[in-house]
């Protein structure tokens, strides 16, 4: 006996059934993007950071403790201009023109008035094509944030070293309007998000240039960066730790607000994967305050703090998992 | 306490216990619930509110009571750990305590930030000590440490020229504590 042929509404129903079991792993909410439609997005994201006018309250999480800060960006032309305002504990602003960030405490009346490296200037506008080394982007949907409609995409990484990052980015002008940083098991560490947004408001960029021109009746504190290599200070970090490369070395005072007390210069060189640094301080036994190994952290940044043999102490600090500073740690030596 | 003064205690006390009372009357029924015969009004409304709401929510006041009190016994009996000192939420730093776990008595925050001193030999340093230490401890102890967030400054330094809508920019840099002065 042939088989009966389905009947047409049994075989409609079925057809139902299929497309809708199917929908969701063809237009899955987990979908691993190419290396082109990741460069893509993270150009936008960067392009809309960049280039577009904005202002909002920006809220960070860690640790159970929220901060906010009102936030404002201009964009013309060539010039950047930005407004960071503190709203929880002593007033602090930070206003930045192109490469020039002041820091200002109005209560205590003093200004700290730093030049960031032209190096990390030239990454402006371009991608670093590094990200996709070590992370891979993936579509997770799209959500509501902030009162508009995000992409959400989760940078995945490809080994151990580093932190997994959520990202929910605007999908009409590419502007990132959150970010979490996921720890182990998709823990979140630590969280930063626009509660409120106004995307393309109109430039107004005297808000950041008339407050950083008076300035009079601040102390103002311009600490000084020396540029410096580490094989010259007398450093090697020997295997280097795969996928951080130095991205800047510089000798600092980290006691900006009492610069005058003479306090020995730290050395602090940065390694870059493209997305999360990690800083590695070394300072000279004597020239600081005494203290103790440790090791610590704070929302997603670890630190450890250790004794070099005994004339030097390590600061490994970083968005990192602990396992990535041991790793600096031990590749880290002294050349005689 | 007459009969017209215990009815219009009882709509004072039912009116706050349904959030709907101006200032002044708050404060009056704050005042009657401070009597005795007040208070146990005002726990049969919430009894009756909740018994509507759901039965398993009746229970009778000494079971809350019992409750409650073990509650107290077993906080006192917690050990304390320093928190941060003042009132608006800051950053501060969490130390991992896997090492210490034999640790007795967490009395003072400070003596705790040592628990990895001496670890490290001299010369180059020994992976040992730190890689013991799980990345994700399960109890930690809090301080605030004027050093750490010096670095941490510094640390975040690296994004302060980046806009603010970028991950780990200048926004990240504002909340950490201010220089010390």
């Amino acid at each position: 006996m042939p088989p009966r042929p389905i009947p047409p509404l049994w075989r409609s129903l079925l057809w139902l059934w299929l497309a809708l079991c199917a929908g969701p792993v063809l237009s899955g909410p987990d979908t691993v993007l190419t290396p082109q439609e990741s460069r893509r997005w993270l150009e936008r994201i960067h392009d809309a950071a960049h280039a577009r006018n904005y202002q909002g309250i920006l809220v960070f999480s860690a640790d159970g403790a929220l901060a906010s800060s009102r936030v404002a960006h201009f964009c013309e032309g060539t010039q950047s201009f930005e407004r960071v305002e503190a709203l929880d504990g002593e007033p602090q602003l930070v206003y930045r023109h192109n490469d020039d960030v002041y820091s200002v405490w109005p209560q205590s009346r003093l200004a700290v008035i730093e030049k960031r490296e032209p190096q990390q200037a030239s990454l402006r506008r371009v991608i670093e094509p590094r990200i996709g080394e070590h992370y891979e982007l993936i579509d997770q949907g799209v959500e509501r944030i902030a009162g508009r409609e995000a992409q959400v995409l989760l940078l995945r990484p490809r080994d151990k070293q580093r932190y997994a990052q959520r990202l929910w980015v605007d999908t009409r002008s590419g502007l990132m309007l959150r970010a979490d940083v996921l720890g182990p098991h998709q823990r979140v560490l630590e969280s930063s998000a626009f509660s409120e947004v106004e995307i393309d408001v109109q430039s107004r960029p005297q808000t950041v240039l008339q407050p950083i021109r008076y300035l009079d009746g601040y102390r103002q504190v311009r600490p000084q960066h020396i540029a410096t290599q580490l094989e010259a200070q007398g450093w090697l970090l020997r295997p280097p730790v795969p996928g951080f490369s130095l991205s800047s070395c510089s000798l600092r005072s980290l006691n900006a607000g009492h610069v005058a007390r003479g306090d020995a210069p730290t050395l602090q060189a940065v390694f870059s994967d493209g997305l999360t640094h990690v800083s590695l301080f070394i300072d000279r036994v004597g020239g600081t305050p005494p203290r103790r190994a440790l090791s610590a952290q704070t929302g997603a940044t670890h630190t450890l703090m250790q004794p070099l043999g005994s004339e030097w102490w390590i600061t490994l600090m970083g968005d990192v998992p602990l396992g990535t500073l041991t790793q600096f740690v031990q590749a880290l030596e002294r050349r005689p | 306490m007459s009969t017209n003064d215990e009815s219009e205690t009882r709509g004072l006390l039912s009116a706050l216990s349904d959030g709907e009372v101006d200032a002044a009357q708050g404060a009056r029924g704050c005042e009657a619930w401070s009597e005795p015969a007040g208070r146990q009004t005002w726990r049969d409304y919430h009894l009756i509110g909740d018994v509507l709401r759901s039965q398993e929510l009746a229970s009778s006041d000494e079971h809350d009571a019992a409750f409650l009190a073990r509650l107290r016994s077993r906080l006192a009996d917690e050990d304390r750990v320093a928190t941060p000192a003042s009132g608006v939420p800051r950053r501060h730093w969490r130390l991992p305590l896997a090492l210490a776990a034999g640790v007795a008595a967490l009395a003072s925050a400070l003596s705790l930030s040592t628990w990895l001193e001496g670890a490290a030999p001299a010369g180059r340093m020994a992976a040992a000590p730190v890689s013991a230490t799980p990345a994700e401890a399960a109890t930690s102890v809090v301080i605030r440490d004027a050093q750490l967030d010096r670095y941490l400054r510094a640390h975040r330094d690296y994004g302060a020229a980046q806009p603010v809508s970028l991950p780990g920019a200048a926004a990240r840099r504002v909340e950490t504590v201010s220089f010390q002065r």
